[in-house]
């Protein structure tokens, strides 16, 4: 299949295709103002229940017809978080992403962000007129999973509300080449390949202690806690800022997702060469200093996904093996520098139900095991995680109920969440919820037990 | 809130379509020597493309009369006999688009396959078909209604012809469907169905519907139909559901049967790629 491939890019012939828009297409503006409001504590010692986000964003998206069958598409966003607390000052973009992916910061809480911005379109290619060509800053997505981050590996997080905020504003579109091709008949089914070339080296924003974060992780699983152990002194660890990759070729990721749909069955596989998202945290002693050093190091990824209908349910799942994974160790003498690394194969399933009409149940069993553990590692070699999603739409499907749980089976933690989406006029959402943390504080979700809050928010399309 | 035009249509026609359910024997009577099956078979006869592109507008209205308003592009193309339809919204911006992608099987023991692209979650969904009598996205009609685009499904009733019947000033040929057995009938939501076919053009103009309970659920009247390409095709379909007073408007628009549809826009790449 490899051969073919190539010897049909030898001989490509690269010209427009004129016959394959569908609807022919035409220039359209169009802008979405958003409110979203949080209340919550302040801090642990606050009893009272204080605004914690005020944030205002217009968003507005642009898609250009350039000549037959191609078209510019941009998406911009304005937005202003007077209450400064979910990224304080100026984040530090320049520490994890390109000089062309940073946002441009107006003022500590006000920034305009360039969400996407490329072109696309149809060329004929080795006999083929449905070789489709995305270039430009973009999100692609991987895999089945909602909530995990099994093969969703393209783009990288920004994690400054942790898992709260949606997935489209929590990801950072990325600047790549994105192709799809036809990759022949197989099993009587037809194939598409996804290859994709990113050189943009950005990764996941991930929220400082230093800073006083709302959403800053202090788990000792996801950020280097030194104990009364620890040589030096504990309380002036000092983080030095990472080497952040920045070379175009060498440091790009390279990703290639095959996908069909057979026998009923929707099945991908897919391989990715990147940088890790999350650099690793290598610890020393200098003069008697604790130092944190992160240091971004190289994986292999390969996956598949499946997902197919049986009668009301849906199945999915994905499973993902990392060649190559770093973990904070607790005796950071013991280990390189106090990070571990070993594979780890990540895998989620997912049982979606639409047997109750307006109704929506889906359950998800999600596990990361490392394959070369080792005790001084500060997670379980195998770490599980359950998610139930119910949704009920009222009304003609006007106002949606919905709640969330999430629960750790390692640390006993969780995250319950519960929302309303009312649906006022065709262009106006108004949405109110609470996102509730337990358990532990060294949990993934127990880290945040003081974060709770209660959401209020709309949103107006013009 | 209804344009302020209609409404008194609406109302005439209501009245009109109620009087000529119940008072028949005084309208000239159709002769048909027909059976109601054979005029159902008439009915899914009726050709309709090998393909379709189209514009649809749906407005919906509550009972507090507060109107929301969405507009999608539709593609429609056989495969054989197997009937392939995506759906794009275009408006509002919020859910602009959010894509829905049907594989609709002539084998009848087969589901549907389906998918959804939901543009918030970037990712296409595959979604179980088996709620065919569930709501079509907060309309006041059901998926399987909406597939089934002024057709029935043969095999989920038993048909008789009843009488003769009138609606918007066309005689047709009155129509009592019957789930064949309880489960069907659950599927579906309904007890009875009355269509009043027009035996011209072999379509219903006027559809009342009853619930499992035996109460009137809701009417469907065609408000206008329009010979585009040589295919008969509704332009404008007004349903409202008696229980929630909850209304529904479809309209379509630069219905086009003749300019080819590429097969790849029938496919999930293409539904994640989005309306171009």
């Amino acid at each position: 299949m490899k051969a073919h491939a190539t010897k049909n890019l030898s001989r490509a012939a690269i010209v427009v295709a004129l016959c394959h828009s569908a609807t022919g297409f035409a220039l359209d503006f169009r802008n979405t103002f958003e409110n979203s409001t949080a209340f919550g504590k302040l801090d642990e010692q606050d009893d009272s229940v204080s605004s914690v986000k005020f944030s205002n964003a217009i968003t507005s998206e642009l898609t250009l017809p350039i000549f037959s069958g191609w078209q510019l598409f941009t998406r911009w966003r304005l937005e202003s978080d007077t209450r400064d607390l979910i990224e304080p000052n100026r984040s530090q973009d320049k520490l994890v992403r390109s000089n062309a992916s940073r946002r441009w910061h107006l003022n500590d809480y006000t920034s305009i962000d360039l969400r996407e911005f490329y072109i696309d379109g149809y060329i004929s290619l080795g006999g083929s007129d449905n070789n489709f060509i995305r270039i430009g800053k973009q999100q692609v997505v991987w895999g089945q999973a909602d909530g995990f981050r099994v093969l969703d590996a393209i783009n990288p997080m920004n994690l400054r509300e942790f898992i709260l905020e949606d997935n489209d504003d929590r990801r950072i579109p990325t600047w790549m080449v994105n192709a799809e091709l036809p990759a022949g008949n197989w099993w009587g089914s037809d194939w598409t390949a996804q290859v994709l070339w990113i050189p943009d080296t950005t990764y996941d924003q991930t929220p400082s202690l230093r800073d006083e974060a709302r959403f800053a992780p202090k788990s000792p699983r996801f950020v280097p806690v030194p104990d009364a152990n620890t040589p030096g002194n504990p309380q002036s660890a000092q983080i030095i800022d990472a080497d952040k990759p920045n070379r175009i070729i060498s440091d790009s990721d390279f990703g290639v997702r095959l996908n069909a749909f057979v026998n009923s069955w929707d099945i991908s596989i897919n391989y990715l060469y990147h940088t890790l998202d999350r650099a690793a945290p290598y610890q020393s002693i200098e003069n008697s200093a604790f130092i944190i050093e992160p240091q971004y190091e190289r994986s292999h990824l390969l996956g598949t996904t499946f997902s197919s209908v049986f009668d009301n349910f849906t199945f999915r799942g994905e499973v993902a093996l990392h060649s190559a994974r770093y973990y904070i160790a607790k005796d950071f003498s013991e280990f390189s520098e106090g990070v571990a690394e070993s594979p780890s194969v990540d895998t989620v399933f997912g049982l979606d139900f639409n047997g109750f009409s307006d109704t929506f149940i889906s359950g998800q069993l999600f596990l990361s095991h490392i394959t070369d553990f080792d005790d001084a590692i500060t997670r379980d070699r195998t770490d599980t995680t359950v998610s139930l999603l119910i949704e009920r739409d009222f009304y003609n499907q006007t106002l949606t109920l919905g709640g969330q749980w999430f629960y750790n089976a390692n640390d006993g933690d969780g995250l319950l969440r519960f929302s309303a989406e009312y649906r006022w006029r065709s262009n106006i959402i108004v949405t109110a919820g609470l996102d509730s943390f337990y358990g532990k504080e060294r949990g993934l979700f127990g880290q945040f037990n003081q974060q709770d809050q209660i959401t209020l928010g709309f949103t107006v399309g013009f | 809130m209804k344009p302020f035009f209609l409404k008194p249509i609406l109302s005439k026609i209501n009245t009109i379509t109620v009087a000529g359910t119940l008072l028949t024997a005084s309208f000239p009577t159709w002769s048909t020597s027909l059976t109601g099956l054979e005029i159902m078979h008439n009915v899914n006869a009726r050709p309709d493309g090998n393909q379709v592109t189209r514009q649809f507008t749906i407005t919906t209205t509550d009972r507090r009369g507060v109107e929301r308003v969405e507009k999608t592009m539709g593609y429609r193309k056989y495969f054989g006999d197997e009937k392939r339809t995506v759906i794009f919204y275009t408006e509002p911006t919020n859910v602009r688009g959010t894509g829905f992608l049907t594989y609709d099987y002539p084998n009848l023991e087969k589901d549907d396959d389906q998918w959804l692209y939901l543009p918030a979650l970037r990712k296409v969904r595959r979604i179980s078909a088996s709620n065919r009598g569930d709501s079509f996205l907060g309309t006041d009609l059901s998926y399987e209604e909406i597939k089934k685009e002024n057709k029935v499904e043969i095999e989920d009733y038993t048909f008789e012809f009843i009488d003769d019947c009138e609606s918007q000033g066309k005689q047709g040929l009155l129509v009592k469907a019957t789930p064949k057995n309880d489960e069907i009938k659950a599927e579906l939501g309904y007890s009875r169905v009355e269509y009043c076919i027009d035996p011209d053009i072999w379509m219903a103009r006027h559809i009342e519907f009853w619930d499992t309970n035996n109460n009137h659920l809701k009417t469907l009247n065609v408000l206008s139909v329009e010979q585009i390409d040589g295919i008969w095709t509704t332009r404008d379909i007004h349903v409202v559901n008696h229980k929630t007073k909850h209304e529904t408007r479809f309209t379509q628009a630069d219905i086009d049967y003749n300019t080819d549809i590429a097969d790849n826009v029938f496919t999930q790449p293409y539904l994640r790629r989005g309306l171009r």
